[in-house]
């Protein structure tokens, strides 16, 4: 059933309310996204802030509440205590963009993989909203679905201070939960779950082609920022984590890709390669995209893309970086850099082999280098290499 | 002391009141509390209807249109185009003795004017109300809260005020519709546009 604002009833018609209830939301559009589940008080208060569940406290005290993955939330109705009233599940954007700018929101309410309830909204069922509340579960005699669909345009801040919560600009550390790293960070635009190919270290898969010929692809890199393990401070040691790539063309020039040197590339020209901006802080929630022009692949032999920190010390796993290649037609293919352990500051993430000048192969790489040049060599590029800056 | 009403409780107004005549009828409620979207503009309206059900014609169909009834015993006391603040958001005043004797009951509704275009519905009004205050010395007689259980509806039947063995009773219905006030218009046997 297709759920529309304002409307409101009683779980039980849809649900088995003694048993786990499954709430899944996904936001797509050019921000980051953060889900939050609030169980609040009689009086609409966050009076404890153990039922605050979101990335970086994914369990209520008794496992009420619990956060899988990034979106998804299975809630225990009946084992909720008496004094939480209400759940709110919400969507606050990090950074820039609103909610109006959204491709879609959608809320899924389901059991046992069943879905009874669907919310699907876009952005034009918003304004500037940098926060809302997508529904609301009450109890009223028994326990009731509500859906809002609205919020605030001084999104997660004016949330809080809805539900009680402490003002961000309080000098005294606010009551969030102690920091956890952040679950798998997602790639935005978030793709939907079921469309996702996971390589493992050395597996190799096919780019599909639509129709007759390659289209663009599309390779984002993201990854989440220290600062991310709180609503509420800054990180210090922010690093800056950079896309590029070594490419190879079948007529034997080479070269590379990257923001460092303001090798930024061309899509329409040589190399067909070309990197979208710089995103030095992470918080720019495309992350950062390299892209390359399927047209052109007859000219192109192989492309190894890689990520390096520039600045901050090499906290691989504070990064908690993701790329994820996209081409029309193909399932989206993420490669997690899911090996921490290395100080080294360059990790070559994938390769993309020609195969018949029809498609791409990608095989998930993740080595890692103290710089390009080793990288370039492990490869077998060998080209020339000196250091420069931003 | 006000008498609390629940949906469906219908009770003594005049017999319990000998001697009542003008009363106000007081309609509020709450809406959007985020930012963003249009603003609500919620309007109560009062048809007189016969035992039938229906009104004789447009003219016993008093709203922000038609604000008083030829007989005076019904006046609107005007549009409130945004709900704001406390106590009644919208008022009508009740002549009972200036009641033409056809009109058999008064049905008072809530409705949401552009719902369709705005995209709101009753599932996002909170707090919503009616109350008869005794108009001689500005007593509350009866108050019904509607609480919160409307949904998708665009039109709410408040409650009725109606003729029983020569006493006015009062009945709080608190049903929701689909359809808005033309539903409602059509549902009472008025033609509207």
């Amino acid at each position: 059933m297709n759920l529309q604002r304002g409307f409101r009833d009683k779980l039980e018609k849809y649900f088995d309310i003694n048993q786990d209830i499954d709430i899944t939301m996904n936001t797509f559009g050019s921000s980051v996204y953060d889900y939050c589940c609030f169980g609040v008080d009689s009086a609409n208060k966050l009076s404890d802030d153990r039922y605050m569940v979101f990335y970086n406290q994914t369990s209520s005290p008794d496992g009420e509440i619990r956060l899988n993955g990034s979106s998804g939330f299975r809630v225990s109705l009946r084992s909720l205590p008496l004094t939480v009233n209400k759940l709110v599940f919400t969507v606050s954007i990090d950074g820039n963009g609103t909610m109006g700018n959204i491709s879609s929101h959608s809320l899924k309410v389901s059991q046992n993989n069943n879905s009874a309830l669907e919310l699907n909204l876009s952005g034009t069922d918003f304004h500037s909203e940098k926060a809302i509340i997508s529904i609301e579960i009450y109890r009223k005699d028994t326990w009731r679905i509500a859906v809002i669909a609205g919020g605030f345009n001084g999104g997660l801040k004016d949330l809080l201070k809805f539900y009680g919560g402490t003002e961000i600009s309080a000098p005294k550390p606010a009551p969030v939960p102690k920091p956890a790293p952040r679950p798998a960070s997602t790639p935005a635009p978030e793709p939907v779950r079921l469309k996702k190919v996971e390589l493992k270290k050395g597996q190799k898969v096919n780019l599909q082609k639509s129709g007759s010929s390659l289209g663009e692809i599309l390779i984002n890199l993201n990854w989440s920022q220290p600062s991310k393990k709180s609503f509420f401070f800054l990180g210090s040691n922010a690093i800056d984590l950079d896309l590029g790539c070594l490419y190879e063309m079948k007529n034997g020039k080479k070269g590379c890709v990257q923001a460092l040197g303001n090798a930024f590339g061309s899509l329409d020209r040589f190399p067909f390669i070309a990197l979208d901006g710089d995103d030095r802080t992470g918080a720019n929630s495309a992350g950062e995209n390299l892209r390359i022009n399927g047209k052109m692949i007859s000219q192109i032999k192989r492309i190894l893309i890689y990520t390096f920190i520039y600045e901050g010390v090499a906290n691989w796993k504070q990064a908690d970086g993701v790329v994820t290649v996209k081409c029309p037609g193909s399932p989206d293919i993420i490669v997690k850099m899911d090996e921490y352990g290395s100080n080294l500051k360059t990790c070559a993430i994938a390769l993309l082999e020609n195969q018949n000048d029809e498609t791409f192969s990608v095989e998930k790489v993740v080595r890692f280098f103290s710089n390009q040049e080793p990288m370039d060599r492990a490869f077998g590029w060998n080209m020339q290499w000196s250091v420069g800056r931003k | 002391m006000a008498i609390s009403l629940k949906k469906g409780q219908k009770v003594d107004l005049t017999k319990t009141n000998p001697g009542l005549s003008k009363i106000l009828i007081g309609l509020g409620w709450d809406t959007n509390k985020y930012d963003g979207g249009s603003a609500f503009d919620l309007d109560a309206a009062a048809f007189m209807l016969g035992e039938d059900g229906k009104a004789k014609s447009e003219a016993d169909f008093i709203f922000y249109g038609n604000l008083k009834h030829a007989s005076e015993s019904v006046e609107h006391l005007g549009d409130n185009l945004t709900g704001e603040g406390d106590g009644d958001d919208e008022e009508i005043k009740i002549d009972l003795s200036k009641v033409p004797a056809d009109v058999a009951k008064i049905d008072f509704t809530v409705t949401i004017y552009d719902a369709d275009t705005r995209n709101q519905n009753f599932g996002q009004v909170s707090n919503a109300f009616i109350r008869i205050v005794d108009e001689a010395n500005n007593t509350e007689l009866i108050r019904y809260d509607l609480g919160e259980d409307f949904s998708i509806e665009t039109a709410v039947v408040v409650a009725e005020l109606y003729r029983h063995n020569g006493e006015w009773k009062f009945n709080a219905i608190g049903s929701g519709f689909s359809g808005g006030l033309s539903a409602l218009c059509a549902n009472f046997g008025i033609d509207a546009e």
